[in-house]
């Protein structure tokens, strides 16, 4: 009965010859114009840099990865620490952080407010959600920069109100650039803390409060660990973007108030240090990456683990 | 709410609903005022001079927006039909089978654009092209195609893929035990049933394309202004409301988009 | 063959074959893993037979039936349609069609797509096409209905559509998967008179699973009753309840009472003298004993006399329980060996009587109703 065991092994065969044809222009496009690219620029950190931007090809050198953290003084030749690279660093931490806390304070009352309304008004509430988080993210920024600018509306009322008497600078602040990031991405933590919240169960909180819970109990110890795969989505879903800015620090810092974004795309402009910039670039994946498995870490297996 | 007269609200927590409803005013306010100021009658993005046309009539006769915002239709037209015909090949490959080696590095790879940060995917390709386009002397619209074609694929993959997994695998056994063969099965059966799931795969595709700055901006080449590095553009220079005018212009559609997707979700 | 009420019909030797299955397995996964869904099944289904494949779920049966359609290939074994070996055909190239569990009745078509859709297939003229449908949507009383969407039509409604989308291009077998299952109990009483009314009009073989004995049991020209991956018997529904060959089958099928006995000497060919809980009956079939003489009998709870004072050959019993259930009284018995006994006594409102636990009584079994059963592990094609 050889011919039904060779029947079923060819029709394996053509099933998955048929798989991967299907499967290889999407794969073939990802691979060309995103993860090739990514290992191109990964040779390119470790080469030395062109006289003119780009780099040397064939000479090896570890400058790139050695400018991230110290250079060399111009007048001495001594090393000293790279102050501007490490302080734009720490900006990015800190400024992707405080924004994640922020969205994190303003997103999860809502995404509760909204997992808590009847069937039929809840998709509308998403809707509004989810709108402007498909609005192009330039237009958004530039609309918090209308906002913000010496004669936008903010100032105009407040001298109107005679709270100051002339425009107070706002953008251009490491504040304008925070609010830009918290608008930005506050519906990426929204929409993961809904999807959690909307698939709790209701009669947890029945029974805590069947149990003597008060409000605030309820929402300590039921509410926020029954959500909490949706609260870490949420926090990575904005942290990561966030850490990657680019726009919005350019947009609403201006020159000086420059992310990680801004510093690599720097090196690729008027900097020309193409290896210092692609290992940036490598320095800021990593950061993501860790973010990532975090994420993956917190999201599968303990679900069930105890807040408070 | 120790009132006796109300019922008690398990679900309510204090102030969340104040928090709820200024977030969604928030999230509008700046866009409406952009908005507002597109139709001003003064130059002045902070002071309201009465209502009027003339920054749309005046952006309408700008051949640069207008250039700008007919490529950056053509772009997302052309990267969203070829991501989403390559997005629907490969969830049809990639749902709905026995688990094969090889399956996650596939996921992995299609969700890949998603995950890295996109000044770091335009720098990796603006040191590519730079290199292809020194290479071959080709600087034509190419690579924007690609490249946005390529981030385009996850976002038309995934509702997709989404509606496949919820399909009904017997519809198929059905098909092929009433004489269709498995192309007429695909046509007949596969193709309309997933049809919503392909409109909606090409609506987020084109929004996500038509949205797109960063890496439009380090992969152009000159004469491939989209509307948004058009825009990024003027940020340096004295801005008017004729700007506010070109975002609304390119809003309208991306709105109209996402409601549109919503609601053919929702109706399943 | 006296226990039989009606004497056994050969079995296929006067009709043409239909479908035959020769020594078909079918085995999942390899290695250890690997599960036997099909071990070595022979079957000879005959033209224009409705024939049952019964049995406990994940006996076999439905894979048995997707190899007959063609949505799973045989790991080995042969399968005829008509004589013709087609275990490698695909679905699309065989003249057999399947009425789906769930019915997959496709969303996006009316009714009469649906219905329409094998002939659209196989080629057919829109005119052709147009009249098969009108005349299905007749045969399953649907005209009305020619033009909803299947979700707007309710489950029964649905059941005739997957009905009349398999019959529309005149398979010749049709395969039914359980095709009851979803229905509640009226309207599957219902269906099970229509689904018989449609083999007998349309003359065409049905093979239908279900793991229902009682549905097995009122439809069948003959059932197959499967366990394990083997078939254990086939034969005619009244030779499958009365005369079951082992006591999966016995138990399956029906209620029993299997009792052990000990060979006390043979009453005729195939009558044996069993003494069983201390009085003695004639018990029929081949005595499959195990080496020291004891024989497993099987007994129906309704093929009993329940007497209030003893009689030769009766089986003393003891009452435990009795239970009212509207048509019959259970009465739930001991014996003097420690085993249970059910009896079930048909009532009527002249003559009730009320035994209390406790009560002594005395069981009179039917002539030829009790049965020798093989053991359990007896092979069967």
């Amino acid at each position: 009965m050889s011919s039904i065991a060779e029947m079923a092994a060819t029709r394996r065969t053509a099933e998955g010859r048929r798989r991967w044809l299907l499967k290889a222009p999407a794969l073939a496009t990802i691979v060309i114009a995103s993860v090739g690219p990514l290992a191109v620029m990964l040779v390119y950190s470790v080469m030395a840099k062109g006289a003119f931007g780009g780099v040397a090809l064939g000479h090896f050198s570890l400058d790139g990865w050695t400018n991230v953290f110290v250079e060399r003084d111009p007048f001495d030749d001594t090393l000293v620490l790279a102050d501007a690279n490490l302080i734009i660093f720490w900006r990015s931490i800190k400024l992707a952080l405080v924004a994640t806390l922020a969205t994190l304070l303003i997103g999860f009352p809502t995404a509760y407010y909204i997992a808590t309304r009847p069937e039929q008004v809840r998709s509308q509430w998403m809707l509004l959600i989810t709108i402007p988080f498909w609005t192009n993210l330039l237009i958004r920024t530039f609309a918090i920069m209308g906002l913000l600018s010496n004669q936008g509306p903010v100032n105009n009322i407040l001298i109107w109100a005679g709270l100051i008497d002339k425009p107070m600078q706002m953008l251009f602040t490491d504040g304008a650039v925070l609010l830009g990031l918290v608008y930005v991405y506050l519906p990426l933590m929204v929409l993961p803390i809904y999807a959690s919240l909307e698939r709790m169960d209701f009669n947890l909180v029945e029974a805590g409060y069947d149990l003597y819970a008060t409000r605030s109990k309820v929402l300590w110890h039921i509410v926020i660990p029954s959500c909490k795969p949706g609260l870490i989505a949420g926090s990575i879903l904005v942290f990561i973007p966030a850490i990657g800015a680019y726009v919005t620090p350019r947009v609403l810092g201006g020159g000086k108030n420059m992310m990680m974004g801004n510093l690599i795309e720097l090196q690729f402009g008027q900097g020309r240090n193409w290896p210092l910039g692609a290992a940036l670039s490598i320095c800021l994946l990593v950061i993501v990456t860790v973010a990532l498995i975090i994420y993956i870490r917190g999201s599968s297996g303990k679900e069930n683990a105890h807040g408070g | 709410m120790a009132a006796s007269q109300h019922a008690f609200d398990l679900k309510a927590q204090p102030g969340f609903s104040i928090i709820a409803r200024l977030a969604i005013v928030a999230l509008y306010l700046p866009i409406l005022i952009l908005v507002v100021f597109a139709f001003n009658a003064t130059s002045s993005l902070g002071v309201w001079g009465g209502f009027s046309f003339d920054w749309f009539v005046k952006a309408w006769h700008n051949d640069l927006i207008i250039n700008a915002a007919l490529f950056s239709l053509f772009l997302a037209t052309v990267a969203g039909v070829l991501a989403t015909v390559m997005a629907t090949m490969a969830a049809i490959a990639m749902t709905r089978t026995d688990a094969y080696r090889g399956q996650l590095v596939s996921y992995a790879l299609i969700n890949q654009p998603l995950i890295v940060p996109e000044i770091v995917t335009a720098i990796s390709l603006l040191i590519v092209f730079a290199a292809v386009k020194s290479a071959t002397g080709y600087s034509g619209t190419g690579y924007l195609v690609l490249a946005h074609t390529a981030f385009c694929i996850p976002f038309a993959y995934l509702p997709i893929r989404a509606r496949l997994e919820g399909m009904d695998l017997t519809l198929e056994t059905a098909a092929a035990d009433l004489y269709a063969d498995p192309w007429k099965a695909f046509l007949h059966v596969t193709l309309p049933r997933l049809a919503p799931g392909i409109v909606a795969g090409f609506m987020l595709a084109f929004v996500i394309s038509l949205d797109d700055v960063v890496i439009t901006d380090l992969v152009k080449s000159g004469g491939q202004e989209t509307l948004p590095t058009y825009m990024l553009g003027q940020i340096r220079r004295d801005m008017t409301p004729e700007v506010n005018a070109a975002a609304t212009m390119l809003l309208v559609p991306s709105i109209l988009l996402v409601t549109a997707v919503h609601l053919i979700n929702r109706k399943k | 063959m006296l226990a039989l009420s009606q004497p056994i019909q050969p079995q296929t030797a006067d009709r043409r074959l239909a479908v035959q299955a020769i020594g078909l397995h079918k085995s999942y996964g390899t290695g250890a893993s690997a599960f036997l869904a099909l071990d070595d099944v022979s079957i000879d289904i005959a033209e224009n037979e409705f024939f049952t494949l019964l049995g406990p779920s994940g006996c076999g049966k439905t894979t048995l039936l997707r190899l007959i359609a063609g949505f799973n290939f045989p790991t080995n074994g042969q399968i005829l349609l008509r004589g013709k070996d087609i275990a490698a055909l695909p679905p699309f190239r065989r003249p057999i069609n399947t009425v789906f569990q769930n019915y997959a009745l496709f969303p996006h078509m009316s009714v009469a797509e649906n219905i329409g859709f094998g002939l659209k297939m196989l080629g057919w003229t829109k005119s052709r096409s147009v009249d098969r449908v009108a005349a299905m949507l007749k045969l399953v009383r649907m005209e009305t209905l020619a033009d909803r969407r299947t979700s707007e039509i309710s489950g029964g409604q649905q059941q005739r559509v997957a009905l009349a989308r398999a019959l529309a291009p005149q398979p010749e077998v049709l395969l039914l998967d359980e095709p009851l299952s979803a229905l509640d109990y009226k309207l599957r009483k219902e269906m099970q008179v229509e689904l018989k009314r449609l083999q007998t009009e349309t003359g065409i073989t049905f093979i239908f699973v279900t793991h229902d004995q009682e549905e097995a049991l009122a439809m069948s020209d003959r059932i197959a009753v499967m366990n394990r991956g083997r078939v254990l018997q086939v034969g005619r529904p009244r030779e499958i309840y009365n005369a079951p060959v082992d006591r999966f089958v016995a138990d399956f099928i029906g209620e029993s009472n299997i009792l052990s006995g000990r060979l006390v000497g043979q009453a005729a060919a195939d009558a044996h003298q069993v003494r069983i809980a201390g009085a003695v009956a004639t018990a029929y079939g081949k005595a499959g004993t195990s080496g020291d003489g004891t024989v497993q009998v099987l007994i129906r709870p309704e093929h009993v006399d329940v007497l209030d004072s003893p009689s030769s050959d009766c089986i003393p019993a003891v009452v435990e329980d009795e239970v009212f259930v509207g048509t019959d009284t259970r009465l739930q018995l001991r014996l003097n060996d420690g085993s249970t006994f059910t009896a079930r006594l048909t009532n009527s409102p002249e003559q009730e009587k009320i035994r209390t636990s406790g009560t002594q009584v005395w069981l009179r079994i039917h002539s030829h109703s009790a049965r020798l059963l093989g053991g359990d592990h007896v092979q069967h094609r």
